[in-house]
């Protein structure tokens, strides 16, 4: 089953790998990136705004953390925010 | 490493993977030519002109480059000319669209990528091509047993994401997909049949490049990996996007599986396909085998000299003779009028030059604006027939 939450996380880069982050105050250390992907669309719609649809450029991660759960966490490329999108049960 | 986000929400990384990545020079990795690459003349199928691949291509220091169009050769002579002037060696090829039976009458045509190896390969292309264009100019076909009746002179490469083997293995259609891999292999020799890997960095594209590799090596082909090139640069997606749409008679704010998900299909350096190809264990080999293919392709065209095509004539005519004729039928009825048929021919490009006429009385017509001044061949090249 699959939880989306679509809330910000603090991360940690070690030479540009994902090897940590931090959720509602939970640090969590990624023992392996399973997947990566990038996804854009909505060119033609503002990079930001209040609601509605907006432009998106996304790098997004699949992780396992070292206590086995699987997240997607992705980065805005427009402003850098890192964003977790869903966890696995 | 972390700071914090000028917005006050989540946090901004400082080092990401792209970012190291853009630290390595252009052309760090010069050991790949991309060899699935469309322009400008796939018409609305691509978001740049064979003049950016081209410059994109030396800024990168790639040696050769390939162009395949979709069910077209039209532009070769300016992709030519281009990359004379960047000198980096031309490969001619194509994306044919190929009714493969596996899919059954009347589905939507596979895309396989056919590069020439030499002069009769690229004949056999324009063959091809012509072909399948005069049985129906709108939506032009291969019949796959067309394709496989005279393979000689030409490699073929199993597509992309619209290739059969592709589309069957997402379709959970494995053992069909083997089947169709072993029939390339019989009607094309295993030595000219490349299973292609594209990584666009889509979520299914790792899955997707292991069942691709599993299955080449089931039934022992090489595989050679290529950008399924649609834009010179990450810039050009917004048109390339823009033209799919158009092509789809669609407006962007409506969902369409044939429109890109991201701006991954531009032309990559050897470093960046590297980049992307790492870790996988077939990786190197397939990045390596461009390189192998693209020696292999000798085809030049710009060699002073062009040979108009051969045009069957009726017999005792030339091919001014027989313009003319034709020129009374269609613009002046059966018996015609001199008038008309003057001065269509003049509107068609003034006298024809003896013996080419069946070539210069419409080529004028259809020429882009400014095509002359870049044609090389208008400028120190001679026709003859």
């Amino acid at each position: 089953m699959t939880h989306r939450y679509l809330q910000p996380v603090t991360v940690t880069l070690t030479a540009g790998r994902l090897t940590a982050f931090s959720w509602r105050g939970v640090h969590y250390a990624v023992a392996e990136v399973l997947a990566s992907w990038h996804l854009r669309d909505r060119w033609w719609e503002p990079a930001s705004g209040e609601g509605g649809a907006h432009a998106s450029d996304r790098q997004y991660s699949r992780v396992r953390t070292a206590d086995h759960q699987v997240f997607d966490l992705y980065v805005e490329r427009g402003n850098g925010q890192w964003i977790l999108d869903s966890v696995y049960d | 490493m972390i700071e914090a986000d000028h917005h006050g929400v989540g946090q901004r990384a400082t080092d990401t993977t792209d970012d190291a990545q853009a630290s390595q020079p252009a052309g760090y990795q010069q050991d790949y030519v991309e060899l699935h690459a469309r322009s400008a003349f796939s018409f609305l199928r691509a978001g740049s002109g064979v003049e950016a691949l081209v410059a994109r291509a030396a800024q990168l220091g790639m040696s050769a480059l390939a162009l395949t169009d979709h069910m077209t050769l039209a532009g070769v002579v300016r992709f030519q000319a281009a990359c004379a002037s960047a000198r980096i060696r031309p490969i001619l090829g194509a994306e044919l669209a190929v009714a493969d039976p596996v899919f059954g009458a009347g589905a939507r045509p596979a895309q396989l990528v056919v590069l020439a190896r030499d002069a009769a390969g690229y004949a056999r292309l324009c063959q091809l091509l012509s072909e399948a264009n005069l049985r129906d100019p709108a939506a032009p076909i291969i019949p796959w047993a067309a394709l496989a009746a005279q393979p000689e002179g030409l490699f073929l490469l199993t597509g992309g994401h619209e290739g059969t083997l592709v589309r069957l293995l997402q379709a959970c259609r494995r053992q069909e997909a083997e089947e169709v891999a072993q029939r390339y292999a019989r009607a094309f020799g295993t030595e000219q049949v490349w299973v292609e890997l594209q990584h666009h960095r889509l979520p299914e594209s790792t899955g997707l490049l292991q069942q691709l590799v599993g299955l080449a090596e089931a039934v022992g082909l090489p595989c050679v990996a290529t950008n399924g090139v649609a834009h010179a640069t990450p810039e050009d997606y917004v048109l390339y996007d823009l033209l799919t749409c158009t092509r789809l008679r669609q407006t962007v704010d409506q969902p369409h599986r044939a429109r890109p998900r991201n701006d991954e299909a531009f032309l990559k350096s050897g470093a960046e396909m590297a980049a992307l190809f790492a870790g996988l264990p077939w990786g190197p080999a397939a990045l390596a085998a461009s390189q192998e293919i693209a020696a292999q392709c000798q085809v030049a065209l710009l060699q002073g000299v062009c040979t108009a095509p051969r045009v069957p004539l009726p017999a005792g005519q030339t091919p001014t003779t027989h313009l003319r004729r034709l020129l009374r039928q269609r613009l002046g009825g059966a018996g015609g009028h001199e008038s008309a048929a003057a001065a269509a021919g003049a509107r068609a490009g003034r006298h024809p030059p003896a013996g080419a006429g069946g070539v210069f009385s419409l080529c004028p017509r259809h020429r882009p604006a400014g095509a002359a001044e870049r044609h090389p061949r208008k400028r120190s090249g001679q026709c003859r027939q």
